[in-house]
């Protein structure tokens, strides 16, 4: 796995936690468990997304970092099967 | 309204293209229990839905089915991008391919375009969520038909799932998806197996 894959599927695999938890929440608002569990993806979705923003190009428009470049638009497309990691 | 993130929810990395498959998985697409019809059912319900942790909820799902409408398209995109023509024409693709060509286009498999008529939006909460608890249903029905070939429907499977019948505990819904995933479910797919 690439550098890139490993960054992209941390960020991939918290993001799931984070929106099952979420989902979880909804209906379950009053769980303490549920809440801690969350606050704990939500960490580790961002450390992620850092990881992945600073070292590969944005995930989100407003994470393009280059004053000189406009870089959400480059690089692969994410539905471009060299653009995923192979599982 | 909305973000987006430049990213699968779950990756799609597809080796070989598979028109007869392509043909099938569409309808999870644009067929009347696909995730555009997911997605769109549960975005329209939720404004007339009277409790607001339900509503919340109703646009969380309605939004991550946004996310799977993007990697069935992925899915089929990647398994009929490389397809001859006289693949094409073998996997009985060639009435989409005089339509659209490889481009992706929200139909069932049997051919019928997209419609809003799949789906329903009451304003009333009970009728509302009985359809939708029938409609993932299906979804989980037709998506779990794959899965024994391809992780990202048995993920498709898993979330469908664990809305409609069984809330996962969020400490146990990671360790749940990696044990399903690590099924014994071939790294052939069988879709790989198919093509020539």
């Amino acid at each position: 796995m690439t550098d890139r894959e490993k960054a992209l599927m941390r960020v991939q695999t918290s993001a799931f936690a984070v929106t099952e938890a979420t989902l979880f929440l909804d209906t379950h608002p009053g769980s303490r468990e549920a809440l801690d569990y969350y606050h704990k993806a939500v960490n580790e979705y961002n450390d992620a997304v850092n990881i992945f923003i600073t070292n590969f190009g944005p995930l989100e428009a407003t994470q393009v970092k280059s004053r000189d470049n406009w870089t959400w638009t480059e690089g692969c497309m994410p539905w471009e099967g060299e653009c995923n990691v192979e599982l | 309204m909305w973000n987006y993130e430049k990213r699968l929810q779950y990756p799609v990395r597809i080796k070989k293209p598979d028109g007869m498959a392509a043909k099938i998985i569409i309808t999870q697409f644009g067929g009347p229990d696909g995730e555009l019809a997911a997605s769109q059912r549960y975005l329209s319900q939720r404004y007339s839905m009277p409790y607001g942790d339900v509503a919340g909820l109703l646009t969380d799902i309605g939004t991550e089915e946004l996310a799977h409408v993007e990697m069935i398209c992925a899915i089929v995109r990647q398994l009929t991008k490389d397809l001859t023509i006289e693949q094409i024409e073998e996997a009985g693709l060639a009435p989409y391919f005089v339509d659209h060509t490889v481009g992706l286009w929200p139909q069932s498999a049997g051919g019928v375009p997209f419609s809003a008529t799949v789906f329903q939006s009451k304003g009333d909460p009970i009728t509302d969520l009985t359809e939708d608890l029938a409609a993932d249903g299906t979804t989980l029905y037709e998506q779990t038909a794959f899965s024994k070939c391809r992780k990202p429907l048995i993920l498709l499977g898993f979330c469908h799932f664990s809305r409609s019948y069984k809330p996962f505990h969020p400490a146990t819904a990671q360790e749940q998806l990696v044990t399903k995933n690590n099924q014994n479910h071939d790294r052939t797919s069988c879709f790989q197996e198919k093509s020539h």
